[in-house]
């Protein structure tokens, strides 16, 4: 019996409650079965375990959430009011070929959604649209890289998820422009908790760029858990920029599995900026010899915030390479960290294995704890790792000073510097410029 | 600045008198006394730990130092009341010895922020992109620099004498009224130090003075001091005219610390 016990019970009545309306039947209303007992038999993890060391559930365990109803007429209106008023995301309808995809409170917006453009064969569907068809493809793909085995939040969402999005590019097929979906949180005065689950299929030397935009209003506790699953063919290269500026009441959970064919690119860059716990798990595996992957992340941490990135690459052919730089900006009492696991199996030679994380830290109360992990059971790799953590350099904030520039103008130039790096690495220019928009948003400001 | 009427005599542009500085209690500058004119350059050698470098950096506003005793007068106003960046504003300039590296802020972003800041602080306008490139390009090739080096990151991965150069650039592009310059020489070749030497010397003008540190003569073969002053455990303890550096690298500063044993001994 565990302390958490109670929480999971809650849970099981949600799943029985849900279970009629949930889309998808046969195989995934198995999936969601299997999960769901997989994560009563095992519980919310605790911070006894090694995985959760730095990150307690309590928030999650401790609050009564209601499941996201379907949004009303006046959710979709506000959620409107706030696509106009929010800072753009880089998805404006108005420029042309720009496809974008909201959901609210979890469920796909067709009404604020632009899709026009989308090219033939290419497919971009809510997951709700797609399960309500025979799609034997996408049945056998859903919970094949994540069904929850192991990973409490990752079992919620498979048990649970409502909505989502199915992106299927196919063979040879390159999006000119990147898809926008944008995650739009309209709050009540409820604890609510959505799952949106997404489903990014590449084909063979297919090409696309994706956005994820994390925001919204939420005024009361919000549970986002979030799953995504994604397919990478060989040749195929997938650009991914994901953008969390939720509110502070957010609780914000995404498990991101990715499998790589040979020769294929996957790059990803995490903007982590809102939410006051947030938690990100990613597990990319090199399928196919050549395939390289890219993991950057900018932690934007102040309060009472924390973010916990966890990273697991599996080199498991030859010539493999894997670049991550995660890096984090700390302030008042924030805490983050870093746990980053390379494996590289047997025959993955030549495998290039970078990791590092960099943690600024602006005030005494703010810690950051990185924990690099290197399994290499190769011999003729390249593997490197490095971690530092640090204030601000007080040599570099003399030099700009001694020439004239303000102590707060030297200051800002320094995060500046040290945050803008990961926005520079995006290699995919129209999401590398909403990266260099969001951080100018959020980096410190002011004169002198 | 204040003028002066034609009876009076010129305003010192730098006095600095018994000043008394050191790091964490340790005391380093022991009683300095120094006045520089508008137009001088003056010389400071000394050997290894004498203080050179630390009085320049204390005239620059670094914070690592604390001063116990004495006073700094520039144009005749208190100067160590004054923040390090408003000093930069009103014309003081350190070259730094070990040039700092910053990654990920551009050398011409840097460098435009500064002299803005500058103009700023003068009533001036600020000068947009354009403007300040011909500016700064200008003084590139006088300096020979590539002008590759402006998209660079501040010193980051140059070489020493790259580093270097771009501080005599940044002095250039700033035009100050004071330049200080902690061992602008080391580690630079032959080549290099004649082009620093002159950029340098293209500063010399009848408003601006110059203060520069060196522990060899040779920087003062290509620039002429007015005044040359030996820095010894904290204090100076001999000045003379631009002949007093040949005799240092000549006879090296044996004969300085029997000058000031005996003098010491002589006082008792």
């Amino acid at each position: 019996m565990t302390a958490s016990a109670p929480a999971t019970d809650v849970w099981a009545d949600l799943f029985e409650a849900a279970r009629p309306r949930l889309p998808g039947a046969g195989r995934v209303a198995g999936l969601r079965r299997k999960a769901l007992a997989g994560f009563r038999a095992t519980g919310f993890p605790t911070q006894r375990q090694e995985e959760w060391r730095h990150t307690s559930v309590a928030p999650v365990t401790g609050t009564a959430f209601e499941p996201a109803a379907p949004p009303s007429r006046e959710a979709l209106d506000r959620a409107a009011a706030l696509l106009e008023t929010l800072p753009p995301t880089g998805a404006d309808p108005a420029a042309g070929g720009s496809i974008r995809v909201v959901f609210v409170n979890g469920r796909f917006a067709p009404t604020l959604s632009s899709r026009e453009t989308v090219p033939d064969g290419v497919e971009i569907a809510s997951l709700d649209e797609v399960l309500a068809r025979p799609d034997e493809d996408l049945e056998a793909r859903i919970g094949s890289l994540v069904d929850g085995t192991g990973h409490a939040f990752a079992a919620l969402n498979t048990a649970l998820f409502e909505d989502g999005l199915f992106l299927r590019v196919p063979s040879g097929t390159r999006l000119a422009s990147p898809v926008h979906l944008v995650f739009l949180a309209v709050g009540g005065a409820a604890a609510t908790a959505v799952h949106p689950r997404l489903l990014y299929l590449l084909e063979d030397d297919a090409q696309a760029s994706v956005v994820e935009s994390w925001r919204g209003e939420a005024e009361a506790p919000w549970l986002s858990n979030t799953v995504v699953e994604a397919w990478i063919g060989r040749n195929a290269r997938l650009d991914l920029l994901e953008i969390q500026e939720q509110t502070l009441e957010a609780l914000h959970f995404r498990a991101l599995k990715v499998h790589q064919a040979e020769d294929s690119r996957f790059a990803s860059a995490c903007l982590s900026i809102g939410a006051h716990l947030t938690r990100n798990d990613v597990h990319i595996r090199l399928e196919g010899p050549g395939a390289e992957c890219r993991l950057d992340g900018l932690t934007l941490a102040q309060g009472d915030q924390h973010a916990d990135h966890q990273t697991k690459i599996d080199h498991a052919k030859p010539q493999g390479t894997s670049h991550q730089l995660y890096k984090g900006i700390l302030d008042d009492r924030a805490t983050t960290a870093f746990s980053g696991r390379v494996l590289v199996e047997p025959h993955a030679q030549k495998t290039d294995a970078q990791q590092t994380n960099h943690n600024l830290l602006l005030s005494p109360d703010a810690v950051a704890d990185s924990k690099p992990q290197l399994e290499i059971f190769a011999d003729d790799v390249k593997c490197a790792h490095g971690a530092t953590v640090g204030q601000l350099d007080q040599d570099a904030l003399f030099y700009l000073r001694s020439r004239g520039i303000g102590p707060r103008a030297a200051r800002r130039l320094l995060l500046r510097a040290f945050a803008s790096e990961i926005a520079e690495r995006v290699q995919d220019p129209e999401l590398r410029e909403i990266a260099r928009a969001t951080l100018e948003r959020h980096l410190p400001g002011g004169e002198g | 600045m204040m003028s002066n009427g034609k009876n009076q005599p010129p305003q010192p542009l730098l006095e600095v008198r018994n000043l008394h500085a050191g790091v964490e209690g340790k005391q380093i500058l022991k009683g300095v006394d120094l006045t520089v004119m508008p137009g001088e350059v003056h010389a400071i050698m000394g050997p290894n730990g004498s203080g050179k470098s630390t009085f320049v950096k204390v005239l620059s506003g670094h914070e690592g130092f604390e001063v116990s005793e004495g006073e700094v007068l520039y144009e005749g106003r208190d100067l160590l009341d004054l923040a390090p960046e408003n000093r930069a504003r009103e014309g003081i300039f350190l070259a730094f010895q070990y040039p700092v590296e910053i990654p990920g802020v551009s050398n011409a972003y840097f460098l435009r922020a500064a002299l803005n800041a500058v103009r700023e602080h003068h009533g001036e306008e600020a000068l947009d992109a354009m403007d300040f490139l011909t500016l700064v390009r200008e003084h590139m090739k006088r300096l020979r620099m590539d002008p590759g080096m402006l998209n660079r990151a501040v010193n980051a991965g140059f070489s020493g004498g790259e580093k270097k150069r771009n501080e005599v650039l940044q002095m250039a592009v700033l035009q100050p009224r004071l330049a200080l310059l902690d061992e602008t020489d080391s580690g630079l070749d032959i080549d290099a130090l004649k082009i620093v030497a002159e950029g340098v010397n293209d500063l010399r003008g009848p408003d601006r003075s110059i203060v520069l540190v060196t522990h060899y003569q040779r920087l003062l073969d290509y620039i002429v001091p007015d005044h040359v002053h030996v820095l010894h455990a904290g204090r100076i303890v001999k000045s003379g005219c631009a002949d007093l550096a040949l005799k240092l690298e000549e006879q090296g500063y044996g004969w300085i610390e029997d000058d000031v044993r005996a003098a010491e001994a002589g006082a008792r």
